[in-house]
């Protein structure tokens, strides 16, 4: 089943001279449950690809549909909805409210929705994340490692269709780094959830099922990584 | 330039938006400074340009001088000027009005004297030579002589004399004694013939117990003889003048200046300067410390912004020092835009203000003056105000430069100080989410964290808050204590005659002649004395008598003594009035059954039951009759007057409420002729005449012209309708500086919410932009921004609004040693206080916001920590 489909995506930042075009005519379609691995050098474009997908950001032209939703056809208001509801967005920067405690960034979504949590959910993200004992910790209380579980677990607090990292661990040691991913893999195999992760490790990248490789704002290689004996 | 300097600088300019908020707060500050001082200055020298209006340009005067002193004075090198006045001798003045000043007193003036003592020409032009002179207009309009310019007098001149052989001069005034042979005289020695060449206002030297009105002649070169001059001069460094004087030596009897002296700070004694200095300092003090207050947030603002980048230079190596005085340098930068432009701008204000001002000022301070009261800024009111504006900006640069150069280069590069937070620092309560949901409870979260930061904006905000409800609350009690005073007056002009009610022919052909003036619409002539009464409790108001009762003034049954303002009015206004009110007249006017007009209302303002008293004292539909007591020594019995009716309109003259515990009581003057034939001295002594007009000015000139025309004193006309006048503009004046106070203040206190709150929202992009991303809506935005605003607001008036009610409460027991006041809670300044606390709070975050928004989400996640 495809869970997103990007057509002909171009994004062109500034005007006239200075113009940049961050996306030139990308086309995608990801299939529900994938876990993908976009590639490129620095200023290629992924972040941007990232962003428009997460509908955080506006394309130039081109369309996007998520569940058969047209994304952009949706007026800010519902798509700040939307948003909360199919998309969880992990960032380099973790990017959590410094004001709320960890229970409660993870909750955002929720209470922004005004829905009340399922607790038995809630409790097993937290032991999944290893925050069990760190709920009422405020973020700066918490290390690197563990402020980005934080924030996975909000991207994850909604069983949101479509999980997108960008550069999730760009900022921590090699042990944390393989924790948070490990974290994202199991979500993605147990509930299905659909991933996307911008890496520029190539450990990372070469766990997912399909890896894309982007240059000059455009797809130069689409592939899947057939892992043989095993499956 | 120094790295540290280079980096102030380009923080400076990259915030560009707040630098010139501050800048702005600075001139606002820097303004209020400069016009207190500048002001302080005007009045200074409108005062001293008073005096010497008034009492002429000098420093020294000798009376009567000797030669020697002269040549003295001729010689010193430590004289800047001097003149003498000629004493030439007296002259009957005939046909004159003032029995106190039957003279007129001849002076010769050089062209030097006419330099120390200005005189205002009002016609014509000053003496040339020794056969012309100049009159003062006060012959006229107080001793009621008028000359023409053009009249050629002839004067038998001489010198005034005590029988025992005592020369007089001016400053002993004239007595009238019983015994001739006792009585000065004028002992002539000569005369002449002048020509009267101008009229002139009424010299200010010229003082009020002086028998002789001055007339003044020319005489360049006049033969001075001992003792005939006074000589007047004025030193080069007045604050010398005491020394050079003591130096001189001088015979002749010499006097200071002693005002002029006091005004230019010479003398110390009674220094009015000493007063205006006082209060121009607490004002400053005042000013300081609210502009300290509001521009330090400023400074802290750009300093905590900058905490990063002074924590990776100080890791660099840049010492304390030098991170402090990157914070001095901020504050050079701001002081050398900030404080010119502000004391041009308060120049300009005061300048304004004074020029709109100034026919108010006038006529409050000295009506028949023409020294203009204008801007008059001097070297020293600059210098106090640049010092002023430099004191509170290096204080309000220097509290967060302290908390800078505290800081390690660790805590600086993570801004731990910004940032210190603790679970509990943030704790909500539960309830707060449930009603105002999410947003809600994020925006009190953030307001607990913000804590320190937002405080001083609450801070400032309180200030404010205090500031505009006592000022306007001061304002509005003084305006109080000016205006109840004249209020409720039912006439525009009155003359008491002082005729001991004798109401004769002379005086009544004078009022008729006044009442058939166009300029007059309605007029009475009242006399009134005092009576008792004595009530027995069936007759009293129960009200009334149990609020006696309640003061401890009688107990349950006892009698009440009350008062009663007996007033006459002239036959034909009190049958007008009893027109108007639909009586019959043939009733009052009937000798055998007299009957009276009662007014019974109190109306006051009980400070012990703290209410205002609006009351009758009589049973009205009992009393129909009531004995008026006359306390005499003859015994004379009780006059009994029937009520014909309770009014409640009165007859010009005559309150529509009465005196404290007594009623009023009016009969016409024929009733009092016979009724009344008994007590015939014991009217008041003033009989008064009151008129209503639609141009009470020109009245008043017309009536004064009449008086002086039948030689009757024009001293006891008052023009109610001027006193009002002066009182309304005494009102401007302090509407005009008490809001340009509160207007100031709180522009300043815009400016530096404006710098807190956006800068608060600029520091949160990054925040905003996850909340967005997530998934908040504008309208979840908004909601969140909002509540923020209204805990802002709130939390400022929570704690502003008691303590300027407080402030107002203690203001109004300090009015209460002077005035009668009544205390009440400021509630429109109080509404106004609350709507513009969350307008300017709502419009910054709003503003901000808005500026937020254009950015758009990936922006605002893209700035990095
Ligand atoms: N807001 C922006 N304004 C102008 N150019 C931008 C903006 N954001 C990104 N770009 C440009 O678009 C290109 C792609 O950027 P990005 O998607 O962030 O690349 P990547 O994430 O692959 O490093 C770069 O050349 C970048 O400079
Ligand atoms: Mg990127």
């Amino acid at each position: 089943m495809v869970i997103l489909k990007v057509e002909n995506v171009t994004k062109i930042y500034g005007k006239g001279n200075t113009a940049v075009k961050a996306l030139d005519k990308v086309s995608l379609s990801v299939e529900k449950g994938e876990f993908i691995a976009v590639v490129g050098p620095s200023g290629s474009g992924k972040s941007t690809l990232l962003h428009i997908i997460g509908g955080v950001d506006n394309p130039t032209s081109g369309k996007e549909y998520i569940n058969n939703t047209d994304v952009f056809s949706l007026n800010e208001n519902n798509l700040a909805i939307f948003r909360r509801r199919n998309i969880g967005l992990v960032y380099q920067f973790y990017n959590l409210i410094p004001v709320l405690n960890v229970e409660e960034n993870i909750l955002l979504p929720l209470l922004l929705d005004g829905r009340k949590e399922d607790k038995n959910h809630l409790n097993n993200l937290l032991s999944t994340l290893n925050l069990s004992d760190r709920t009422r910790h405020l973020p700066n209380q918490l290390s690197g490692g563990q402020q980005q579980r934080v924030s996975i677990g909000r991207a994850l607090i909604n069983n949101p269709a479509l999980v997108l990292a960008d550069e999730p661990t760009g900022n921590l040691d090699s042990k944390n780094s393989a924790e948070i991913i490990e974290l994202l893999q199991y979500y993605n195999k147990t509930y299905n959830q659909t991933l996307i992760i911008i890496t520029h490790d190539e450990r990372i990248a070469l766990q997912a099922d399909r890896i894309i490789s982007i240059e000059d704002g455009r797809i130069v290689s689409d592939e899947r990584i057939v892992r043989g004996v095993e499956k | 330039m120094n790295v540290v300097k280079r980096i102030t600088l380009q923080g400076l300019k990259k915030n560009r938006t707040r630098t010139l908020v501050t800048i702005i707060g600075v001139i606002l500050s820097l303004s209020m400074i400069t016009a207190v001082t500048t002001f302080i200055s005007s009045l200074q020298s409108y005062m001293i340009n008073l005096i010497i209006e008034q009492d002429g340009d000098w420093h020294v005067g000798i009376y009567s001088a000797p030669q020697s002193d002269l040549s003295k004075v001729k010689e010193s090198s430590d004289v800047d000027s001097y003149s003498v006045m000629c004493n030439i001798g007296y002259a009957y003045l005939d046909g004159g009005l003032n029995e106190y000043k039957p003279y007129l007193f001849l002076v010769s003036f050089t062209e030097d004297t006419f330099k120390s003592f200005p005189l205002k020409v009002i016609e014509g032009r000053l003496p040339e030579n020794e056969s012309e002179i100049v009159i003062p207009s006060h012959i006229y309009t107080n001793g009621g002589v008028k000359f023409a310019v053009g009249d050629r007098i002839t004067l038998d001149i001489g010198h005034r004399m005590t029988h025992d052989g005592y020369r007089l001069t001016q400053s002993n005034p004239y007595i009238k004694l019983e015994d001739l042979e006792e009585q000065e005289y004028l002992d002539v020695f000569t005369a002449k013939t002048y020509t009267v060449v101008g009229i002139c206002e009424r010299p200010g030297f010229e003082r009020y117990v002086s028998p002789g009105y001055t007339v003044i002649t020319y005489n360049d070169n006049p033969s001075l003889t001992d003792n005939e001059f006074d000589l007047f001069f004025k030193v080069k460094k007045p604050s010398k003048v005491y020394e050079v004087v003591g130096d001189l030596k001088l015979e002749g009897d010499f006097g200071y200046h002693g005002e002029l002296l006091r005004f230019m700070g010479v003398s110390s004694i009674g220094n009015l300067n000493a007063v205006l200095y006082s209060i121009g300092s607490i004002l400053l003090v005042l000013i300081m410390t609210c502009s300290i207050s509001l521009i330090y947030n400023s400074f802290s603002i750009s300093v905590s912004e900058r905490t990063r980048q002074y924590g990776l230079l100080s890791g660099a190596g840049a010492t304390k020092k030098q991170l402090k005085a990157s914070v001095f340098y901020e504050a050079l930068y701001i002081s050398v835009i900030g404080i010119p432009l502000g004391i041009l701008a308060g120049i300009l204000g005061i300048g304004v203000t004074l020029n709109l001002l100034e026919d108010t000022f006038k006529s409050i301070a000295s009506a028949n003056s023409t020294v203009r009261f204008t801007l008059s800024v001097s070297v020293a009111s600059i210098a106090v105000a640049a010092v002023a504006g430099i004191i509170t900006i290096l204080l309000s640069a220097y509290i967060p430069a302290r908390r800078c150069a505290r800081l390690s280069a660790m805590d600086a590069i993570r801004q731990v100080a910004d940032i210190k937070m603790k679970p509990r620092n943030v704790k909500t309560w539960r309830i707060t989410r449930k009603v105002f949901g999410i947003e809600g409870d994020l925006a009190l979260k953030n307001i607990k964290r913000n804590k320190k930061r937002y405080s001083s904006t609450v801070i400032s905000l309180f200030v404010s808050i205090v500031l505009f409800i006592s000022a306007s609350s001061l304002s509005s009690y003084m305006i109080d204590s000016v205006t109840t005073v004249y209020q409720n007056l039912n006439y525009d002009l009155s003359y008491r005659t002082g005729l001991n009610d004798k109401f004769d022919e002379k005086t009544q052909a004078v009022y008729e002649r006044i009442t058939r003036l166009g300029s007059i619409k309605k007029s009475s002539v009242i006399n009134n004395m005092y009576a008792r009464l004595t009530l027995p409790k069936s007759k009293v108001d129960d009200d009334y008598y149990n609020l006696i009762k309640s003061h401890g003034f009688l107990s349950d049954g006892d009698n009440l003594d009350i008062f009663i303002s007996l007033y006459y009015l002239d036959d034909v206004t009190f049958k007008e009035f009893l027109k108007e009110i639909g009586e019959n007249q043939a009733l009052y006017f009937d000798e055998e059954n007299p009957r009276c007009l009662v007014v019974d209302r109190q109306q006051y303002f009980d400070y012990t039951q703290e209410r205002m008293i609006d009351q009758n004292i009589l049973k009205q539909e009992v009393v129909k009759e009531i004995d008026v007591t006359i306390d005499n020594e003859q015994g004379y019995e009780p006059v009994k007057l029937a009520i014909g009716k309770y009014v409640s309109d009165t007859p010009i003259g005559i309150r529509h409420y009465s005196d404290y515990n007594s009623i009023t009581v009016m009969i016409p003057q024929s009733i009092k002729d016979s009724v009344f034939a008994e007590y015939k001295d014991m009217w008041d002594t003033n009989l008064t005449m009151y008129f209503t007009s639609d141009n009470p000015f020109k009245a008043a000139e017309e009536i004064a012209e009449i008086l002086l025309e039948e030689g009757l004193s024009t001293s006891k006309l008052s023009n109610h309708a001027e006193i009002l006048a002066n009182t309304r503009n005494i009102v401007t004046i302090i509407n005009v500086f008490a809001y340009g106070f509160i207007i100031l203040i709180s522009l300043i206190t815009v400016a530096n919410v404006f710098n807190t709150i956006s800068t608060n929202m600029e520091l949160r992009t990054r925040e905003f932009a996850m909340l967005r991303s997530v998934g908040m809506t504008s309208k979840g935005f908004r909601k969140m921004v909002s509540f923020e605003s209204v805990f802002y607001g709130l939390k400022a008036l929570i704690y502003g609004l008691p303590v300027a009610v407080g402030i107002t409460y203690l203001i109004y027991k300090s009015m209460l040693q002077g005035v009668d006041v009544r205390f009440y809670i400021p509630a429109t300044s109080m509404c106004i206080t609350v709507i513009m606390v969350f307008v300017v709070v709502f419009a910054t975050m709003t503003y901000s916001m808005n500026k937020l928004k254009k950015k758009n989400i990936l922006e605002g996640l893209r700035i990095e920590k």
